[in-house]
């Protein structure tokens, strides 16, 4: 096992620097670069900026340099846009905001969608179990950039319950609004995910056979159905933890929260070169992490499963 | 007072929109430690009967009739008593060994959670006598299997483990649903001569369930024939073996291959097994029926007894069959 955890570790670098290179290159694709605006700039004036940035240099220099700054000096490199910030201080302060609210919106669409899930598979076509399919479907059908400014209206302007936006380094009446907008959808994915597999799970024989042992309901459910059920969950866990502590546009820009997603979709919109690289690095190193976590839960709950 | 004793027992299931019956009006009883035999073909009802024994039915399934065990009505016992009779006084063996296991709990945790509900048993107690039970159902070295996850067993040797976890509280009744049927032909040997001394031994009541006349003719005392969710015929095996009196008893004994003859084709019952959503009018089996007059075409026949002893058929046609097949 540990082995396997470090292999995958091993392999995680080339994987790194392919995505780098693809990035850089599809980038560098795009036309127009960071000093290309609506006012043409004299041209001893660009040509000044181009050196300033490095960006009179061939390309495949650029591109090298850039790595080297990384991996001997962990230095992403200026902002283009910002001039008096650099990537690493963009991503030191966007990131732990959206890891505060993404981390509270994983956990709690995980432990509700599961417990929804597990309900509604084990009171199969009670109420509680149409309560819980509706539910989902509305979660589901309701973007977020609908439900943000539904949450606003209702708790910010009618009710005066919580501040309509800010951070406030974190402080909890900010965290609750871009916490439930951030977890509704994936909530109900979670839930519809579970509740299938739960049912497919109480259908099969060996849990005929725990039940012939007379054990009670929920024993059955939690000790023989439970691990196998969550399976196709936690693979689906994954990519959603990463995805939202990586952050999304639409809650930072409804919720001015100033997490790392806007950055991420601003830099593009702007050719911010090392910002869009910056972040880019940080959401691969983070899928790469979280798919690593998944295997190792595999293998802990799949006996089966033996790397 | 028998162990067990079956009235009228009728089992349907609610399907979109329609029920289906699939048992209807089944009768049957059994003593302590007696072995007894229930044989049809696929869908003729006899999972469900077993099923039903324990309260094991679909969710959509319903039951009438009775299920007395030990005097105490079975059929429509809350849960958490039925849980008490579950695997403490009624056992069960499935089908299919490969996936009647949960492949993600060790075979020892499987069976000592057993003991720890029923019998109050320390977890050590319980590791002790599950370890001595795996031992009794013959598996060679016991403390290993127990560690193991049912994924690192063969079939046969999850089979064992399946009568060890059964056999764990004593049970007064064991309900084996075709037991050897996913086996390899070595192995379906050894398993019924397991079955033959643990239940000696423990004094345990059996039901079988099979297709398998082989099995019927090594391991049990009484048999009932099903055909289409009703009992057809019932009597000592011997008896019925020698001398079927319902034309589909007969109809299985011919199509059991026989050693000392040589045959070209294997014999078979012509026709298939009826649809149970529309089950021919009178006798449900006089389509198949090289015997059927008028009144099988009109009116169903009822178990009823006939000669001497204990033996029942569900048949118009009154005279022995073996001598009229032979002398035809």
């Amino acid at each position: 096992m540990l082995l396997f955890i470090l292999k995958r570790l091993a392999i995680a670098i080339p994987t790194l620097l392919v995505l780098i290179v693809l990035s850089f290159f599809l980038m560098k694709m795009a036309p127009g670069n960071p000093f290309t605006g609506e006012k043409n700039l004299p041209r001893d004036v660009l040509a000044n900026i181009y050196a300033r940035y490095g960006l009179d240099k061939p390309e495949w220099q650029q591109l090298v340099e850039y790595v080297w700054n990384i991996v001997a000096h962990f230095d992403f490199g200026p902002s283009f846009k910002y001039k008096d910030r650099s990537v690493n201080d963009i991503i030191a302060q966007g990131f732990p905001v959206t890891l505060t609210y993404g981390f509270w919106a994983f956990i709690v669409s995980a432990v509700v969608g599961i417990s929804m899930g597990v309900i509604a598979a084990v009171k199969q076509n009670s109420w509680a179990d149409y309560l819980a399919v509706g539910v989902t479907i509305g979660a589901q059908v309701v973007p977020n950039f609908v439900l943000a400014p539904i949450l606003v209206l209702i708790f910010t302007l009618w009710l005066h319950w919580l501040p309509g936006g800010g951070w406030n380094d974190g402080k909890w009446p900010y965290v609750i609004m871009p916490v439930i907008a951030l977890s509704a959808t994936y909530l109900a994915n979670i839930a519809r995910i579970t509740r299938s597999s739960m049912l497919e799970v109480l259908h099969s024989n060996f849990i005929r056979t725990a039940r012939a042992k007379g054990l009670p309901g929920y024993k059955v459910v939690i000790k023989h159905a439970l691990k196998p059920a969550l399976l196709p969950v936690v693979s689906y866990l994954g990519p959603v933890f990463v995805g939202m502590i990586t952050g999304s546009v639409v809650v930072d820009l409804y919720f001015s929260t100033g997490g790392i997603g806007q950055w991420f979709v601003n830099s593009a919109l702007n050719r911010d070169y090392s910002t869009i690289l910056g972040v880019t690095v940080l959401l691969g190193a983070l899928t790469i992490a979280g798919n690593l976590v998944v295997d190792v839960l595999y293998a802990w709950i799949d006996p089966k499963i033996r790397y | 007072m028998p162990l067990l004793e079956v009235k009228d027992l009728s089992i349907g299931f609610h399907m979109p929109g329609r029920d289906v019956q699939v048992v209807n009006k089944v009768s049957f009883a059994l003593e302590q430690g007696e072995t007894l035999a229930i044989v049809g073909e696929s869908g003729s009802g006899k999972t469900q009967t077993a099923f039903s024994l324990i309260g094991l039915l679909a969710q959509n399934g319903f039951s009438s009739g009775s299920v007395l065990f030990e005097g105490q009505e079975i059929l429509g016992l809350p849960e958490a008593k039925l849980n008490k009779v579950r695997a403490e006084k009624i056992a069960m063996i499935f089908q299919d060994p490969m996936t009647s296991l949960n492949p993600y709990i060790r075979v020892g945790e499987q069976l000592v959670e057993v003991l720890v509900l029923h019998k109050s048993m320390t977890r050590a107690a319980a590791q002790a006598e599950a370890i001595r039970m795996l031992d009794a159902v013959k598996l060679p070295d016991a403390r290993n299997i127990f560690t193991r996850f049912p994924h690192e067993c063969s079939g046969g040797m999850r089979q064992r483990i399946m009568i060890a976890m059964a056999l764990l509280c004593r049970p007064k009744l064991l309900i084996a649903d075709e037991p050897t049927t996913a086996l390899d032909v070595t192995v379906q040997a050894q398993m019924l001569e397991l079955f033959k001394s643990l239940t000696a031994e423990f004094g345990t009541a059996l039901i079988i369930i099979t297709h398998d006349l082989g099995v019927v003719a090594g391991l049990a005392d009484r048999m009932l024939v099903m055909y289409a969710g009703r009992a057809v015929e019932t009597g000592a095996v011997d008896e019925l073996f020698y001398d079927p009196r319902h034309p589909y008893t007969l109809g299985l004994l011919n199509s059991t291959p026989n050693v000392e003859e040589k045959t070209e084709r294997l014999n078979s019952i012509s026709g298939s097994p009826p649809n149970l959503e529309h089950l021919p009018r009178g006798c449900a089996f006089h389509p198949r029926c090289a015997f059927r007059f008028e009144r099988c075409f009109s009116e169903v026949p009822q178990l009823l007894e006939f000669g001497e002893g204990s033996r029942r058929k569900a048949c118009h046609y009154a005279r022995a069959l073996v001598a009229e097949e032979s002398a035809a």
